[in-house]
Formats: structure tokens, sequence, C-alpha cells
């Protein structure tokens, strides 16, 4: 269950029209590596976690990247509302503007569609948790290019915020897999899978 | 972490696994720093080369920043009966709801860390206050602030203020 309040996690108050950035940050909303697909790979994996606290986690982290990928939309929203026709076809935007208008649709930079493809939940504890590992670098890697590539402040400053939170999220996920590892046996943290084989494992406390 | 460090490289404990230190609490930074940073903890600041020469220069703790349990003070103004505008009140609620959230996903992987449970509940409080203001004196920010809304008489408040997408909320 979820509660909603009105309001950002990191305020965004962009007042330049730039269909060409909205392009750009639009892959951090529906791309490969965007917040869409981090929330859903969070949020889908926790179910069969075998340590509690890890699946509690997984909740929390996966409930702020819906925060994240709501601080995009507004990006891409504000960027774009006030966008004329000129503008879309001098910046690029054209082909988004003809199936979308000003509509925020998830898809990546490169245009292809937002898909579950883009993420994992395997059902095995240590590939589902360096999953998220990477899945946090290659967030990192992105906001990196974008920040390259961008001058205007207004739109640098929440890329910067979200940057940071990649950081500690992976952070955390580390601290995840050290949880988890504490309940196994050290000598082969492979021996079974504690989401399939069950009754080989306990938790303690 | 310590005896993997010790031993290093050979042992099954260590091989074909990753491992992340746990880490060590030292200070937090000021909520208001924090949300600028993006981050609670000046440790895990870590900034990209490619910013603005005006923040976020700095990965190491400036002690200054850095906050004991009384950081909380700078927004005791806000609790008084004194009018204040809508912004005011929401920056503090920006920052103080920041830093719960990453005081949040600490303590998922440190719940016995006393002091910071201690933090985490002033702030909570800090918080709860902030968001009966803004209900108050403004609208509602969640459902479950609509149950004291003052605006229920003649209609449904929840349907007042601006989108927190429209720009207006800072």
């Amino acid at each position: 269950m979820w509660v909603y309040e009105k309001r950002l996690q990191y305020p965004v108050k962009i007042t330049k029209t730039c269909p060409k950035t909205a392009q750009l940050i639009i892959s951090q909303y529906g791309g490969p590596d965007g917040e869409l697909s981090a929330s859903m790979r969070y949020l889908s994996q926790r179910f069969t976690m075998p340590c509690k606290k890890v699946g509690g986690l997984l909740t929390d982290i996966g409930t702020e990247e819906l925060a994240h990928l709501e601080i995009i939309c507004s990006m891409i929203y504000q960027l774009t509302k006030n966008l004329t026709v000129e503008e879309a076809k001098t910046a690029g935007f054209d082909a988004y503007y003809i199936d979308h208008a000003k509509g925020i649709w998830p898809q990546a930079a490169s245009s292809l569609p937002f898909t579950s493809i883009e993420f994992q939940s395997k059902g095995d504890v240590f590939a589902d948790l360096h999953e998220d590992l990477a899945a946090e670098q290659k967030a990192r890697a992105t906001y990196d290019n974008l920040l390259r590539m961008i001058k205007d402040p207004e739109v640098r400053e929440p890329l910067k915020f979200l940057r940071a939170r990649e950081i500690v999220h992976f952070q955390r996920f580390g601290e995840a897999i050290e949880m988890t590892k504490k309940e196994l046996d050290s000598k082969n943290f492979y021996y079974f899978n504690p989401e399939f084989d069950c009754n080989n494992f306990t938790e303690q406390k | 972490m310590d005896k993997q460090t010790a031993h290093c490289d050979t042992t099954p404990e260590t091989l074909a696994i990753t491992s992340v230190p746990i880490q060590k609490r030292t200070k937090v930074y000021f909520p208001d720093t924090a949300l600028k940073e993006g981050t609670i903890f000046p440790e895990l600041n870590l900034p990209f080369f490619v910013t603005d020469p005006l923040s976020s220069t700095a990965s190491t703790c400036n002690c200054e920043k850095c906050e004991c349990m009384d950081a909380n003070k700078m927004y005791d103004h806000l609790f008084t009966d004194q009018h204040f505008e809508r912004e005011e009140v929401m920056k503090a609620l920006y920052e103080i709801s920041f830093f719960l959230n990453d005081m949040l996903l600490y303590l998922d992987t440190h719940p016995d860390d006393q002091e910071a449970i201690d933090i985490f509940n002033v702030y909570n409080a800090d918080r709860k206050k902030l968001l009966q203001r803004m209900e108050v004196d403004f609208y509602p920010l969640s459902p479950n602030c609509i149950v004291d809304a003052r605006g229920n008489e003649d209609h449904f408040s929840w349907t007042d203020g601006a989108l927190p997408w429209e720009g207006a909320c800072l």
C-alpha cells in the first residue's frame, strides 16, 4: 500500500523550454537504467528475499525510486510545457511529438520504449542483489553523461541530487549482501538458493 | 568485515563473493545541506568532477556543516503561532523529509544504532508538526492529513493546492 504526498522529493522549477534536454533526460524515466526500471526491479525482487530486513530495504528504495521517476517526469513536463511545433522540429523532438505531443511516455533517449526486459527478478538473492549494485552504477553513469552535456543549472541541480542517491543506494545494497551472507555458511555461500530451497534456510532473528 | 580483511584473498569467505564494508556513521549534514548534496552522510557524498563550482565541492566532512542532535532547532521558529508563507513551510518540509528518507535507509541496515534512532525520532516529530501546519494553514499534502483539514466544511480540501509537477511547490 502506498500513500501519496503532494510534493516532489527534490524541488523542480525549470523556466526555459528545451525539448532537446527533455529528449535526453527521458532516458532516466523509461530507459534501460532509468528510475522506472529501478523501482520495478526492487519492488519485484523483494517478495522472495530470504532476509526480512533486505525485503524491507528493497521496499524503501523501490519507493524512493518512484519519487525519482516523478522528479524526472516533472522535469520533462516543465521543459516542454510551452513547446511550439517549430521548436519541436529544430530540437530533434519532432519524432516524439508526432506520437505523444507533450504527453509524458516512458522511453529511452534512443526512443526505445520502456520494457521489463531491462531488469531481472531472478529468485536468487545473490544474483538479484548483484544486479541491484550494477543497476545503481549504471544509473550513476547515465547521470554523469547527462551532467557532461547539460548546462542549465535549473536542470543540473535535480540531476546532481539524483546521482548522489545512486551512490547511497549502492552502499545500502552492499550492506544487504553482507546481511545476507551473515545468514549463510561462509564456507560456501552458493550451497543452496535460500529463496527456493527454503527448507535449508532459517533466518536468525 | 575486519576478519575478512585480515584473512584477505584466499578464504571461501572472501573469494567469489562481493564484499562492501558496512558504513560506520560519523556525523551527518544539517537538513538544508543534505538536500542540496543528495545525502545526509559526508562520507557518502562523492560528487562528479563535472559539477558546478559553487556547490558539491567537498567529499570530506566540513565540521561546520555537520550536525548534532540540536540541528533541528533551526526549524523551531516554524512551530510558533506566527504566520509563515507556504514556501517557507514547504522548504523546511522538503529538507526534514529528505533527511528522514536517507536516515530510514541507513536504519534499514543499521537497526541497532541507537543514536541514529534518536535523531530519526526528533526529526520525525518535526515533520509531523510541519505536515499539520501545512494542512491547517494551507492544504493537506497527503490523504492522511485530511482528517483535521480546515477546508472540509465547504469543500473537499484534498483538491486544494498546486500539483507537484507545476514547479510551484518551493
